[in-house]
Protein backbone atom coordinates (compact mmCIF):
# COMPACT_ATOMS: atom_id res chain seq x y z
CA UNK A 1 0.00 0.00 0.00
CA UNK A 2 2.68 2.42 0.51
CA UNK A 3 5.19 0.93 -1.98
CA UNK A 4 8.30 2.96 -2.25
CA UNK A 5 7.12 6.04 -0.14
CA UNK A 6 8.94 7.98 1.81
CA UNK A 7 7.43 7.72 5.69
CA UNK A 8 8.62 9.58 8.36
CA UNK A 9 7.25 8.86 11.68
CA UNK A 10 8.11 10.56 15.17
CA UNK A 11 7.99 9.12 18.18
CA UNK A 12 8.81 5.91 16.74
CA UNK A 13 10.80 3.84 18.86
CA UNK A 14 7.76 3.12 21.67
CA UNK A 15 3.89 2.60 21.39
CA UNK A 16 2.25 3.38 18.64
CA UNK A 17 4.85 4.88 16.42
CA UNK A 18 6.86 1.79 16.92
CA UNK A 19 3.63 -0.50 15.40
CA UNK A 20 3.07 2.35 12.61
CA UNK A 21 6.72 1.47 11.85
CA UNK A 22 6.50 -2.35 11.73
CA UNK A 23 3.58 -1.94 10.03
CA UNK A 24 4.39 0.96 7.39
CA UNK A 25 7.17 -1.22 6.60
CA UNK A 26 5.67 -4.89 5.77
CA UNK A 27 3.47 -1.93 3.25
CA UNK A 28 6.75 -0.96 1.34
CA UNK A 29 7.56 2.00 3.21
CA UNK A 30 10.88 3.49 3.20
CA UNK A 31 11.17 4.62 6.38
CA UNK A 32 12.60 8.00 7.93
CA UNK A 33 12.23 7.11 12.07
CA UNK A 34 12.31 9.49 14.35
CA UNK A 35 13.42 9.56 18.36
CA UNK A 36 15.16 10.18 21.51
CA UNK A 37 15.89 7.00 22.55
CA UNK A 38 18.93 5.71 20.31
CA UNK A 39 18.82 1.81 21.85
CA UNK A 40 15.38 1.43 21.01
CA UNK A 41 15.77 3.13 17.65
CA UNK A 42 18.50 1.05 17.06
CA UNK A 43 16.45 -2.28 17.92
CA UNK A 44 14.08 -1.53 15.93
CA UNK A 45 15.78 -0.77 12.90
CA UNK A 46 17.34 -4.22 13.81
CA UNK A 47 14.07 -6.04 13.59
CA UNK A 48 13.49 -4.57 10.59
CA UNK A 49 16.60 -5.08 8.88
CA UNK A 50 15.45 -6.68 5.14
CA UNK A 51 13.33 -3.22 4.86
CA UNK A 52 14.16 0.64 4.37
CA UNK A 53 14.87 2.15 7.42
CA UNK A 54 16.85 4.97 8.60
CA UNK A 55 16.70 6.03 11.96
CA UNK A 56 17.34 9.77 13.84
CA UNK A 57 17.85 10.42 17.06
CA UNK A 58 16.62 13.78 17.38
CA UNK A 59 14.89 15.66 20.96
CA UNK A 60 12.18 17.68 18.76
CA UNK A 61 11.62 19.83 21.53
CA UNK A 62 14.50 22.02 20.32
CA UNK A 63 13.56 24.02 16.72
CA UNK A 64 17.01 23.82 16.37
CA UNK A 65 17.29 19.98 16.27
CA UNK A 66 14.32 20.17 13.92
CA UNK A 67 16.17 21.99 11.43
CA UNK A 68 19.23 19.56 11.38
CA UNK A 69 17.03 16.89 11.37
CA UNK A 70 15.82 17.78 8.08
CA UNK A 71 19.40 18.75 6.40
CA UNK A 72 20.07 14.82 7.39
CA UNK A 73 16.73 13.83 6.30
CA UNK A 74 17.68 15.64 2.67
CA UNK A 75 20.73 13.33 2.46
CA UNK A 76 18.49 10.45 1.96
CA UNK A 77 15.50 11.78 -0.17
CA UNK A 78 14.24 14.66 -1.44
CA UNK A 79 10.76 14.26 -0.85
CA UNK A 80 8.89 12.82 1.70
CA UNK A 81 5.48 11.27 1.22
CA UNK A 82 3.77 10.59 4.42
CA UNK A 83 4.56 12.29 8.02
CA UNK A 84 3.20 10.91 10.81
CA UNK A 85 3.07 13.01 13.71
CA UNK A 86 3.16 10.42 16.61
CA UNK A 87 5.32 11.96 19.63
CA UNK A 88 3.74 12.50 22.36
CA UNK A 89 4.40 13.31 26.50
CA UNK A 90 1.53 13.07 29.00
CA UNK A 91 1.34 13.97 32.31
CA UNK A 92 -1.49 13.99 34.82
CA UNK A 93 -2.50 17.13 37.43
CA UNK A 94 -5.38 18.22 38.63
CA UNK A 95 -6.25 22.33 36.96
CA UNK A 96 -5.82 23.63 39.95
CA UNK A 97 -2.18 21.78 40.68
CA UNK A 98 -0.75 22.22 37.27
CA UNK A 99 2.66 23.72 37.03
CA UNK A 100 3.50 26.26 34.57
CA UNK A 101 6.74 23.71 33.43
CA UNK A 102 4.17 21.34 32.92
CA UNK A 103 2.16 23.14 30.89
CA UNK A 104 4.76 24.59 28.50
CA UNK A 105 6.64 21.32 28.60
CA UNK A 106 3.19 19.49 27.47
CA UNK A 107 2.56 22.59 24.50
CA UNK A 108 6.36 22.06 23.58
CA UNK A 109 6.33 18.45 22.66
CA UNK A 110 2.56 18.09 21.82
CA UNK A 111 2.34 21.24 19.74
CA UNK A 112 5.04 23.52 19.03
CA UNK A 113 7.14 20.52 17.38
CA UNK A 114 4.63 18.78 15.66
CA UNK A 115 3.69 22.43 13.85
CA UNK A 116 7.48 23.28 13.07
CA UNK A 117 8.18 19.73 12.15
CA UNK A 118 5.31 19.83 9.23
CA UNK A 119 6.71 23.63 8.31
CA UNK A 120 10.09 21.99 6.83
CA UNK A 121 8.39 18.76 5.91
CA UNK A 122 5.75 20.40 3.80
CA UNK A 123 8.75 21.58 1.83
CA UNK A 124 9.63 18.11 1.45
CA UNK A 125 6.28 17.16 0.32
CA UNK A 126 4.98 19.25 -2.54
CA UNK A 127 6.16 17.30 -5.41
CA UNK A 128 4.87 14.03 -3.63
CA UNK A 129 2.03 12.60 -5.74
CA UNK A 130 0.93 10.54 -2.44
CA UNK A 131 1.01 13.19 0.26
CA UNK A 132 -0.27 12.66 3.47
CA UNK A 133 0.17 13.81 7.05
CA UNK A 134 -1.91 12.35 9.90
CA UNK A 135 -1.59 13.99 13.71
CA UNK A 136 -1.99 11.71 16.24
CA UNK A 137 -4.20 13.78 18.73
CA UNK A 138 -6.16 12.15 21.48
CA UNK A 139 -9.80 11.33 22.42
CA UNK A 140 -9.09 13.72 25.13
CA UNK A 141 -9.02 16.56 22.77
CA UNK A 142 -12.94 16.48 22.37
CA UNK A 143 -13.82 14.98 25.13
CA UNK A 144 -11.61 16.22 28.22
CA UNK A 145 -10.21 13.96 31.26
CA UNK A 146 -10.28 14.92 34.88
CA UNK A 147 -6.93 15.88 35.62
CA UNK A 148 -5.61 15.89 31.76
CA UNK A 149 -6.31 19.91 31.06
CA UNK A 150 -2.53 20.53 30.14
CA UNK A 151 -2.69 17.19 27.63
CA UNK A 152 -5.85 17.78 26.69
CA UNK A 153 -5.87 21.30 25.62
CA UNK A 154 -1.87 21.06 24.15
CA UNK A 155 -4.15 17.76 22.05
CA UNK A 156 -7.03 19.54 21.16
CA UNK A 157 -4.96 22.62 19.67
CA UNK A 158 -3.18 20.13 16.97
CA UNK A 159 -6.70 19.70 15.71
CA UNK A 160 -7.28 23.08 15.23
CA UNK A 161 -3.70 23.33 13.18
CA UNK A 162 -4.76 19.84 10.92
CA UNK A 163 -7.89 21.66 10.16
CA UNK A 164 -6.01 24.91 8.83
CA UNK A 165 -3.33 22.98 7.52
CA UNK A 166 -5.48 20.99 5.45
CA UNK A 167 -7.26 23.84 4.20
CA UNK A 168 -3.62 25.76 3.19
CA UNK A 169 -2.45 22.56 1.63
CA UNK A 170 -5.18 21.60 -0.08
CA UNK A 171 -5.25 18.99 -2.82
CA UNK A 172 -1.57 18.77 -2.89
CA UNK A 173 -1.13 17.13 0.56
CA UNK A 174 -3.92 15.84 2.73
CA UNK A 175 -4.02 16.18 6.43
CA UNK A 176 -5.98 14.48 9.08
CA UNK A 177 -5.66 13.36 12.38
CA UNK A 178 -6.81 10.13 14.57
CA UNK A 179 -7.75 10.69 18.17
CA UNK A 180 -6.66 7.39 20.36
CA UNK A 181 -8.16 5.98 23.09
CA UNK A 182 -6.15 4.43 25.85
CA UNK A 183 -4.02 2.48 24.00
CA UNK A 184 -1.72 -0.11 26.16
CA UNK A 185 1.59 1.56 25.48
CA UNK A 186 4.24 2.75 27.79
CA UNK A 187 2.83 6.26 28.15
CA UNK A 188 -0.47 4.72 30.03
CA UNK A 189 1.78 4.11 32.61
CA UNK A 190 1.12 7.78 34.25
CA UNK A 191 -2.28 6.29 34.86
CA UNK A 192 -3.21 4.17 38.10
CA UNK A 193 -4.67 0.71 37.47
CA UNK A 194 -8.10 2.29 38.89
CA UNK A 195 -8.33 4.50 35.89
CA UNK A 196 -7.33 2.38 33.36
CA UNK A 197 -9.94 0.03 34.35
CA UNK A 198 -12.24 2.45 34.27
CA UNK A 199 -11.33 4.07 30.90
CA UNK A 200 -11.08 0.35 29.49
CA UNK A 201 -14.98 -0.25 31.04
CA UNK A 202 -16.04 3.09 29.08
CA UNK A 203 -14.85 1.66 25.47
CA UNK A 204 -17.97 -0.46 24.10
CA UNK A 205 -15.49 -3.20 23.49
CA UNK A 206 -14.87 -3.07 27.36
CA UNK A 207 -10.53 -2.98 26.85
CA UNK A 208 -8.13 -0.35 26.04
CA UNK A 209 -7.16 -0.47 22.40
CA UNK A 210 -3.68 -2.42 21.18
CA UNK A 211 -1.18 -0.23 19.45
CA UNK A 212 -2.00 -2.27 16.11
CA UNK A 213 -5.44 -1.05 16.04
CA UNK A 214 -4.02 2.50 16.25
CA UNK A 215 -1.37 1.90 13.69
CA UNK A 216 -3.99 -0.05 11.29
CA UNK A 217 -5.93 3.59 10.50
CA UNK A 218 -2.75 5.91 10.42
CA UNK A 219 -2.10 3.14 7.45
CA UNK A 220 -5.34 3.59 5.81
CA UNK A 221 -5.02 7.48 5.82
CA UNK A 222 -1.17 7.31 4.61
CA UNK A 223 -2.61 5.15 1.90
CA UNK A 224 -3.96 6.19 -1.29
CA UNK A 225 -7.33 4.10 0.19
CA UNK A 226 -8.07 7.42 1.93
CA UNK A 227 -7.28 9.86 -0.96
CA UNK A 228 -10.52 12.03 -0.89
CA UNK A 229 -10.35 12.16 2.87
CA UNK A 230 -8.53 15.54 4.29
CA UNK A 231 -9.38 18.02 7.63
CA UNK A 232 -10.83 14.60 8.96
CA UNK A 233 -10.81 13.71 12.79
CA UNK A 234 -10.93 9.89 13.07
CA UNK A 235 -12.03 8.80 16.69
CA UNK A 236 -10.51 5.22 17.60
CA UNK A 237 -11.97 4.68 21.25
CA UNK A 238 -13.54 2.02 20.91
CA UNK A 239 -17.23 4.37 21.18
CA UNK A 240 -16.39 5.99 24.36
CA UNK A 241 -19.16 8.56 24.64
CA UNK B 1 25.24 30.68 -12.40
CA UNK B 2 23.72 31.68 -8.94
CA UNK B 3 21.27 34.35 -10.42
CA UNK B 4 20.28 32.08 -13.18
CA UNK B 5 19.67 28.74 -10.81
CA UNK B 6 17.31 31.60 -8.34
CA UNK B 7 15.52 32.35 -11.87
CA UNK B 8 15.30 28.92 -12.82
CA UNK B 9 13.46 28.55 -9.24
CA UNK B 10 11.17 30.92 -8.84
CA UNK B 11 9.96 30.64 -12.87
CA UNK B 12 9.68 26.19 -11.86
CA UNK B 13 7.89 27.72 -8.37
CA UNK B 14 5.82 30.41 -9.87
CA UNK B 15 4.50 29.24 -13.85
CA UNK B 16 6.07 31.98 -15.24
CA UNK B 17 8.60 32.66 -17.55
CA UNK B 18 11.46 35.39 -18.47
CA UNK B 19 8.88 37.72 -19.89
CA UNK B 20 7.69 38.80 -16.40
CA UNK B 21 11.13 40.47 -15.84
CA UNK B 22 12.01 38.00 -12.46
CA UNK B 23 15.15 40.35 -11.23
CA UNK B 24 12.88 42.86 -10.27
CA UNK B 25 9.42 40.59 -8.62
CA UNK B 26 8.74 41.51 -5.69
CA UNK B 27 6.14 39.43 -3.54
CA UNK B 28 2.38 40.15 -4.13
CA UNK B 29 2.44 42.50 -6.88
CA UNK B 30 2.09 39.60 -9.52
CA UNK B 31 -0.79 36.94 -9.53
CA UNK B 32 1.61 34.13 -9.26
CA UNK B 33 3.17 35.14 -6.36
CA UNK B 34 0.94 34.41 -3.66
CA UNK B 35 1.42 33.49 0.04
CA UNK B 36 0.73 29.58 -1.15
CA UNK B 37 3.37 29.80 -4.10
CA UNK B 38 5.36 31.64 -1.68
CA UNK B 39 5.88 28.00 -0.24
CA UNK B 40 6.34 26.46 -3.16
CA UNK B 41 9.23 29.03 -3.61
CA UNK B 42 11.32 28.15 -0.76
CA UNK B 43 10.98 24.38 -1.68
CA UNK B 44 12.33 24.94 -5.14
CA UNK B 45 15.37 27.25 -3.59
CA UNK B 46 15.76 24.54 -0.98
CA UNK B 47 16.34 21.91 -3.31
CA UNK B 48 18.10 24.00 -6.00
CA UNK B 49 20.99 25.08 -3.41
CA UNK B 50 20.47 22.23 -1.00
CA UNK B 51 19.83 24.44 1.88
CA UNK B 52 17.68 25.05 4.90
CA UNK B 53 15.96 28.34 5.22
CA UNK B 54 14.89 29.52 8.91
CA UNK B 55 11.42 30.62 9.18
CA UNK B 56 12.50 34.38 9.48
CA UNK B 57 14.02 34.84 6.53
CA UNK B 58 11.20 32.67 4.42
CA UNK B 59 9.49 35.67 5.74
CA UNK B 60 11.93 38.28 5.16
CA UNK B 61 12.13 37.28 1.25
CA UNK B 62 10.06 39.50 -0.13
CA UNK B 63 11.62 40.10 -3.89
CA UNK B 64 13.87 38.32 -6.01
CA UNK B 65 16.85 40.68 -5.07
CA UNK B 66 16.05 39.90 -0.84
CA UNK B 67 16.49 36.12 -2.18
CA UNK B 68 19.69 36.66 -3.75
CA UNK B 69 20.86 38.22 -0.68
CA UNK B 70 19.38 35.41 1.56
CA UNK B 71 20.78 32.57 -0.74
CA UNK B 72 24.19 34.22 -1.00
CA UNK B 73 23.95 34.15 3.24
CA UNK B 74 23.62 30.45 3.40
CA UNK B 75 25.80 29.46 0.47
CA UNK B 76 28.36 31.75 2.64
CA UNK B 77 27.75 29.77 5.47
CA UNK B 78 27.96 26.38 4.07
Amino acid sequence: MLKNRYALITGASRGIGRECAILFAKNGANLLLVARDQDALVSLKNELKEFSVDIFVCDLSDEDNIKSLFIEIKKITKIIDIVVNNAGIIESSMFGMTKSDTLKNMFATNLYAPYQLTQYATRMMRKSSYASIIFISSMMATKGGIGHSAYASSKSALLGMMKSLAKELAPTIRVNAIAPGVVKTDMIETLSEDEKKDYASQSLFKRLATPDEIASVILFLASDMSKYITAELINVDGGIC
Amino acid sequence: MQTETLKKAFMEALGIDESKDIENLEYNTIDEWDSVAHMNLIGEIEDAFDIMLDTDDIIDMSSFSKAQEIVSKYLADA
